[in-house]
């Protein structure tokens, strides 16, 4: 099991990461950016946004922040899909209506080229993607699908493969906490911090 | 044309917080309301949160029915970073698209389903 550090206690303690740089998760990436801008109509979602936002205001400015190319992967296609929902009210994408939105609908060209906009900056300015070292080739042959989603494991994987000064993952998703413990898992969720607690998991 | 300085109105240069958002919103609906055109001063401030800018910026579009262009008949911003201003008129953009589905009886979680981020 990873070993857990309350995002919002160090902030707010002020305490200091026992690693130079960590990675972000999609999830983390996704609350952060609210780019559908779910929290205009959604309560709950607006404050783990700015529970995000203000945890990372403070981790960014005193650490090393990157990504992985899986997240950024993960990342569009959430927007893809959720984009093409927001505009059709199709639960399902449907990719060749999608590339025909694109080209001959001016209002649906108009917010995928905003949302691609943010795309890139996310990924080059934000949270800039690191060139990891796993073994991609037998990335898969690995994956034990019954303990996570394979994007978990991948991220996993590109941060297990970085330096160790660089063990840290910020992420809200429950299934990275059964990694190995070699690796700090920094969170906002607080069932994986009272679950940390209970198994003398919680770091800091 | 009246100039706001957002950082000294808000007296942080920390734009993180719904509820910072939402009393800029209502220090400025006045101002933008009116015919003038607002001048919004961001010199100073070091971090604009997506929380800040749907609450400040979102909220008075979903709630006029503003896409960009009209934002901008009443809206001048200064001292801002242009990525900024990028996730500022995708957020406007998302609240105009909202507005839209509502005007014509659309139910909002049809388009916008629960994220799964949690």
């Amino acid at each position: 099991m990873a070993k857990v550090i309350d995002a919002e206690d160090l902030v707010l303690r002020k305490k200091k990461l026992p690693t130079e740089a960590f990675f972000v998760d999609t999830n983390i990436i996704i609350l952060y950016k609210d780019p559908f801008s779910a929290s205009l109509t959604n309560e709950e979602l607006s404050r783990f946004s700015e529970k995000v936002s203000y945890s990372m205001e403070y981790l960014k400015a005193n650490y090393k922040t990157y990504s992985t190319i899986y997240s950024a992967f993960e990342y569009y296609k959430h927007l893809q899909h959720h984009y093409f929902t927001s505009q059709t009210g199709d639960r399902f994408l449907n990719t060749s209506k999608f590339k025909k939105l694109k080209i001959e609908n001016e209002v649906f060209k108009d917010g995928w080229k905003r949302h691609m906009i943010s795309f890139r900056k996310v990924f080059y300015k934000n949270f800039p993607i690191i060139n990891s070292n796993e073994d991609k080739a037998n990335l898969i042959y690995q994956f034990e699908s019954e303990a996570m989603d394979f994007g978990d494991y991948a991220i996993w994987k590109a941060v297990e493969s970085s330096k160790e000064t660089f063990h840290c993952i910020f992420s809200n998703d429950s299934d990275l906490y059964n990694i190995s413990d070699d690796i700090y898992l920094l969170t906002t969720n607080p069932k994986i911090i009272i679950e940390a607690k209970s198994n003398g998991k919680l770091f800091i | 044309m009246k100039i706001i300085k957002v950082i000294f109105a808000l007296e942080t240069a920390h734009l993180l917080t719904a509820e910072k958002g939402s009393a800029f919103l209502q220090l400025v609906k006045s101002e933008l309301n009116s015919e003038d055109i607002v001048e919004l001063d961001f010199a100073g401030y070091e971090f604009i949160s997506s929380s800040f800018i749907n609450r400040a910026f979102g909220d008075i579009c979903l709630e006029k029915g503003w896409d960009v262009k009209d934002f901008y008949s009443k809206v001048k911003f200064t001292n801002i970073d242009k990525d900024d201003i990028d996730d500022i008129e995708l957020a406007i953009f998302n609240a105009k698209h909202r507005r839209e589905l509502m005007d014509s009886g659309k139910n909002l979680s049809d388009y916008y389903p629960p994220s799964y981020a949690y």
